[in-house]
């Protein structure tokens, strides 16, 4: 049984990840990786961070619903991408991923957009931009789970959500795509290549948005239907509460 | 049998990560030969005369693409002769062989990772440290073909209601909702099936008890200081080389090549000290 010490001690590991590791990591590439040291140090951090928070996931206790939900849905991104591989990049994925998030939280959110990135580059290739790609829709998850009370009332704030979140994608996505060019970020060519790439920019924003304007009533209806149903997720209703 | 049997999986698992990692990034030669040899020679100890096959075979990848790469690729300084209108170039049958030998050396290590890490064990470390990422990511794999198959008979389906073939927005995303809303209905009923049957009380056990011991720190601590030597030398480029268009001159930096070597080399010393206890140590009862 994982008791409370369990819990306080996943919860030092991971601060001493955050607050140790990631500077222990730029001052060490700093020192050994002089003209290289950005690149690494990006890296790195990306990784720390998510090696941090799959530990805190791993010793959190959590039901089985919420380990099927997040195989389901991660599942099901992949699927989509599978499925509207007909419509040139558009991509159902962050859609997915932010529905889910609102509906069953925050962490189920991280959880699922990471497992995501990880699970279709099984199929369409892995690389070196794997980590940026699960941290980038891990957060995203993780955003629309920590602003879902509002997200789930609101559908034009969802959908500018959706919008926004593409957009820090993308973002997030340049910078790999900077280290990859020769293993440097330097401010002017990251602002270049955002300009260079603002048609791909603009292609997830605008799928995001679709895709979430498509999915939003139906997905919704299913998830507060399986939310009563199984009494799951952090949706209450306003009928179960009277009664 | 063999010295990493004796560690715990973890160990084990670290150290072929680790050896395979390193071979898989470099492109040095003196690397490159370490890993090869030591992956042959694990290979020769631990399987005896099956290993043949596999040694064979590693050869032939090693020459194929040897042999092929300059007819294709004709970069490079030192032309050996002309193979129509092309050159054959000394650098380009180097890089040939310098990538067969990767691909060699992971065939290598992965029959030597098979032949040690049962089954047992990679269950065992997974289920151990990372209970929920590996039941998470085999669910999902599983999931995907049938969700597929669930979507293609959906699909067939409304094309016997007398629907075109035609793919557009609308009818895609109207099939992929009801192929989601029936699969997390069938899924979660799994998921109540899983609490019914008491998932979460307790972490998963294995045949095999095993604990992690001081000897097993030690190995850790050995094998990841060693390759993280080899990575600091990686990453600040003394140990590049390239081919084209001339061979390199560098490339040489005994530090790292020597911890390279010695890691690769470990098992092995534990094996052939073991075989010779067993030949040469006298039954005086």
């Amino acid at each position: 049984m994982r008791s409370d010490g369990d819990k306080m001690k996943a919860k030092a590991v991971s601060l001493c990840i955050f607050l140790l590791c990631i500077p222990a990591i730029c001052v060490a590439g700093i020192v050994f990786f002089k003209e290289r040291s950005i690149s690494f140090v990006c890296t790195g951090i990306v990784l720390l961070m998510l090696a941090g928070y799959f530990y805190t996931y791993e010793k959190k206790r959590s039901p089985a619903w919420e380990l099927v939900i997040i195989a389901l849905m991660s599942a099901l991104s992949v699927l989509g991408r599978i499925v509207f591989a007909f419509l040139p990049s558009m991509k159902p994925c962050s859609a997915i991923i932010i529905l889910t998030a609102v509906y069953f939280g925050r962490e189920t959110g991280f959880m699922v957009g990471a497992f995501t990135a990880l699970v279709s580059n099984f199929y369409f290739g892995q690389g070196g931009w794997t980590p940026f790609q699960m941290l980038a829709w891990g957060l995203t998850g993780y955003f629309a789970g920590m602003l879902g009370r509002w997200l789930v009332k609101n559908r034009i704030l969802l959908l500018v959500f959706s919008a926004v979140i593409g957009v820090f994608f993308s973002f997030t996505l340049d910078i790999y795509t900077c280290l990859w060019m020769d293993g440097k970020v330097i401010l002017s060519r990251y602002l270049t290549l955002i300009a260079s790439a603002a048609w791909v920019t603009a292609s997830y924003a605008v799928s995001n948005v679709v895709f979430t304007a498509i999915f939003m009533e139906p997905f919704g209806r299913v998830f507060r239907r399986l939310c009563v149903k199984y009494d799951i997720g952090i949706y209450v209703p306003e009928q179960t509460k009277e009664v | 049998m063999c010295y990493l049997k004796a560690y715990d999986p973890l160990v084990t698992i670290i150290y072929f990560l680790c050896v395979m990692s390193v071979s898989v990034f470099t492109t040095n030669p003196i690397l490159q030969a370490c890993s090869l040899f030591a992956g042959a020679a694990a290979a020769v100890f631990l399987k005896g005369r099956r290993s043949i096959k596999l040694l064979i075979g590693c050869t032939a990848v090693i020459a194929v693409m040897g042999a092929t790469n300059p007819i294709f690729v004709h970069r490079g300084m030192t032309e050996l002769f002309k193979l129509g209108e092309n050159s054959y170039t000394l650098e380009s049958l180097l890089y040939g062989v310098s990538l067969g030998c990767s691909i060699a050396s992971l065939i290598l290590w992965f029959s030597v990772f098979n032949s040690i890490v049962s089954q047992d064990d990679i269950l065992a470390v997974f289920g151990k440290h990372l209970p929920k990422t590996a039941l998470v990511i085999s669910m999902i794999l599983a999931f995907i073909p049938k969700l597929r198959r669930k979507y293609t008979d959906l699909y067939h389906c409304s094309c016997g209601c007398g629907e075109t073939r035609r793919k557009d927005l609308r009818r895609t995303s109207r099939l992929f909702t009801a192929c989601m809303a029936y699969e997390a209905e069938r899924v979660l009923d799994i998921s109540m099936a899983m609490k019914a049957r008491g998932y979460g009380l307790r972490n998963r056990t294995c045949a095999a008890s095993r604990h992690f011991r001081a000897a097993d720190l030690g190995a850790m601590a050995f094998i990841l200081a060693l390759t993280i030597v080899c990575y600091v030398y990686l990453g600040t480029g003394k140990l590049d080389y390239w081919f084209y268009p001339r061979l390199s001159p560098n490339g040489l930096c005994p530090v790292p090549q020597l911890c390279f070597f010695i890691l690769c080399i470990s098992p092995l010393f534990f094996i052939i000290k073991e075989k010779l206890i067993w030949r040469s140590y006298p039954a005086n009862n």
